[in-house]
């Protein structure tokens, strides 16, 4: 898959107050998080909104124009 | 001994009693830790004392067979347990759980005990078999029943049988004489006159009746509201303490005040907690409240649905915490106030779950046909997202659709934890029909995830590891973990993750997309959450709540949910109701 221009950062948020936390330029970044497939092809990933609860946190990964790209659901080990 | 652990003591007479909260400190509290728990308590009967002896029923033959030999090697800690209460505890233990040689064992012990305790020992015994409280028409409470009027005297064994005569035929007649009796209309009389009938041996449906017939608060009933009562107490007439909470619930000043709306929902809700003594405590709590006459009919309403549902996600967690919070002084000091407090109490929502966790089995009987096509093909150099590696590429079919799924030919490492393919198919069939026709494959990846490094780094925490990730593309992944995971959290995770891709593929983006609109308004409009977690975002209320939806349906707690969500369920039930998916 061709991969388009990335805006050059991701925008990481904390969900329980939507606010911004903190923001990455996309090279510190692993390139393999740096884009999601899509139907219609890699689609960068320019914000992470993180929900984290007790024993669970849920990450939510979406496109330049909001679009959901990716979650992750992770457990404390 | 096992160590207890921080259980909160409590005392029999505090108002504060909270069997929940009891319940809920206890939970993982082993055998011998119950026992020890048991042999502290300091005069039964008391409802703590249930509340444990309930837990330790739900253990495993395997775990109370552990106890019960460790107690056989080490009889003298057994024995130590000193005072009345432990005699009586390690009694009903060895009746109970060590049955049917229960009672033999119980007398062998209790002769082993010096005499004062012997005496303590044969007292509780009297009392509990008095009481019936030896689980009623059991083997094991005819054994002891049995055993019980051997060794007591004369004079209690004639007391006893006295109290248990059924009632003189005068009692009856009195009742069917009393003016608010005649006053039922023929129907109800007839259903009353049948209970009785089926219950001519036991006083207790006769008093019970009578009682509530001769209430004041009944009187005052219209003869609709009077109906009503009756078809409450008749859900269990023969629990003195049901009863008892009946007639108090037809005497209170709430139930007066009420509109008939919510006059029917409190006793409809009084009469599906008719055995769940805790929970009615909840409701009778809440209308002692002069705060609750000053909330709307609508306000009452949905307290009435939050607090006296019986599901465990929300009603009862709700209750427990609802007991906790109020004291004898009430939730404020005003009318006023305790309608302030209790608008914040269902507002906050305080005691609800972190994360939905499905009981077991929950979907067990939900999931849609499914079949995996063998043999699977095996792929060489599969790229999981840990790297490529050797996979099997199974084909799952649910319902026509058919899903690629690779399995790791070879798991990553011996120490974790993987689903097998027949717990991914059995998932798959789990979640909706629109939902799975956005998953593309699932892989179960061998290794963990690598972005967890990323993640770790990111959230300064290393013990977060990945479980599951979802895309866009309906790639779904699943990571091996420390702890096997059950079936249902592997349904209900999927629920979860694939319901994002859902409301994105429907409604776009959550935070701009106006499709969202109706989802955001009915969050405001029911104004109950499935879970804490749901609270965050719409993405995740939209989630949870699918998940929810799945856990309740066609299960006697579907209305209760739906009373509570009702605008989401609806959303819900269209997007389900899609014809195309």
């Amino acid at each position: 898959m061709t991969r388009p221009a990335h805006p050059g950062t991701i925008v990481y948020v904390d969900g329980a107050t939507q606010q911004e936390v903190r923001r990455l330029p996309v090279e510190e970044v692993p390139e393999s998080m740096r884009f999601r497939a899509t139907a219609r092809g890699l689609v960068p990933v320019v914000k992470v909104v993180a929900i984290e609860d007790g024993n669970q946190r849920s990450l939510l990964e979406y496109g330049p124009d909001g679009e959901f790209l990716f979650s992750t659901l992770q457990r404390k080990r | 001994m096992g160590d207890v652990g921080p259980v909160r003591p409590l005392s029999p007479a505090s108002k504060k009693f909270d069997a929940e909260a009891l319940r809920e400190s206890l939970e993982d509290v082993d055998v011998q830790g119950l026992l020890q728990k048991l042999a502290g308590e300091q005069g039964p009967p008391r409802a703590e004392t249930q509340v444990v002896l309930e837990l330790l029923s739900k253990k495993s033959k395997d775990e109370l067979q552990a106890a019960k030999d460790a107690l056989a090697a080490d009889p003298a800690g057994f024995l130590n347990m000193q005072g009345p209460a432990a005699a009586d505890a390690a009694t009903r233990l060895l009746a109970k759980f060590v049955a049917p040689n229960g009672w033999a064992a119980a007398k062998r012990t209790a002769k082993q005990r010096p005499p004062e305790l012997q005496q303590a020992q044969l007292e509780q015994l009297a009392k509990r078999a008095g009481e019936k409280e030896f689980l009623p028409d059991s083997v094991e409470a005819k054994l002891v029943e049995k055993e019980y009027l051997q060794c007591i005297t004369p004079e209690e064994r004639q007391q006893l049988t006295t109290a248990r005569q059924p009632p003189a035929p005068s009692e009856r007649e009195a009742l069917e004489n009393s003016p608010n009796f005649k006053a039922l209309d023929a129907a109800t009389q007839q259903r009353v006159r049948e209970v009785l009938s089926r219950n001519a041996g036991n006083p207790r449906v006769l008093r019970a009746i009578a009682g509530l017939l001769g209430s004041e608060g009944f009187s005052r009933l219209d003869a609709a509201d009077r109906k009503k009562a009756l078809g409450t107490l008749l859900r269990n007439p023969a629990d003195p303490a049901f009863a008892r909470d009946v007639r108090a619930l037809v005497d209170s000043p709430a139930l007066a005040q009420a509109t008939p709306a919510v006059r029917t929902q409190l006793m409809e809700t009084l009469g599906a907690l008719s055995k769940d003594a805790p929970g009615r405590r909840a409701i009778l709590e809440l209308v002692r409240q002069a705060g609750f006459g000053k909330l709307s009919a609508a306000e009452q309403g949905r307290l009435l649905n939050y607090l006296g549902g019986t599901n465990p996600e929300i009603s009862a967690p709700a209750r427990a915490l609802f007991l906790r919070t109020v004291g004898p002084q009430g939730v404020g000091q005003s009318p006023e106030r305790q309608a302030a407090e209790l608008r914040k109490f269902i507002a906050e929502q305080s005691s609800a779950e972190e994360v939905l966790s499905p009981p077991r089995g929950t979907f067990t009987r939900k999931h849609a046909e499914y079949q995996v096509h063998r043999p699977p093909e095996e792929v060489k150099d599969y790229p999981f997202p840990s790297g490529k590696a050797a996979a099997l590429k199974y084909d799952v079919e649910v319902n026509g659709r058919h899903v690629a799924v690779y399995m790791p030919k070879t798991p990553g490492s011996p120490k974790d934890n993987y689903h097998s393919i027949e717990q991914v198919a059995k998932g798959l069939a789990s979640i909706p029909p629109q939902s799975l026709a956005l998953v593309t494959k699932v892989s179960v990846d061998p290794k963990r995830n690598p972005e967890d490094a990323h993640w770790a780094k990111e959230y300064h925490d290393p013990h977060f590891s990945s479980y599951m990730t979802c895309g866009a593309d309906g790639a779904v992944t699943i990571y091996p973990t420390d702890v096997a995971q059950k079936q249902e959290d592997l349904d209900g995770a999927l629920i979860h993750e694939t319901g994002h891709a859902l409301s994105m593929s429907r409604w776009g983006n959550s935070a701009t997309d106006k499709r969202w609109d109706a989802w955001k308004k009915a969050i405001i409009s029911d104004g109950i959450s499935a879970s804490k977690y749901a609270k965050n975002s719409p993405d995740e209320d939209f989630a949870e709540t699918l998940k929810m939806y799945f856990i309740v349906k066609g299960t006697p707690q579907e209305a209760e949910m739906r009373r509570l969500m009702p605008e989401r369920f609806r959303l819900i039930d269209a997007l389900l109701a899609e014809k195309k998916p």
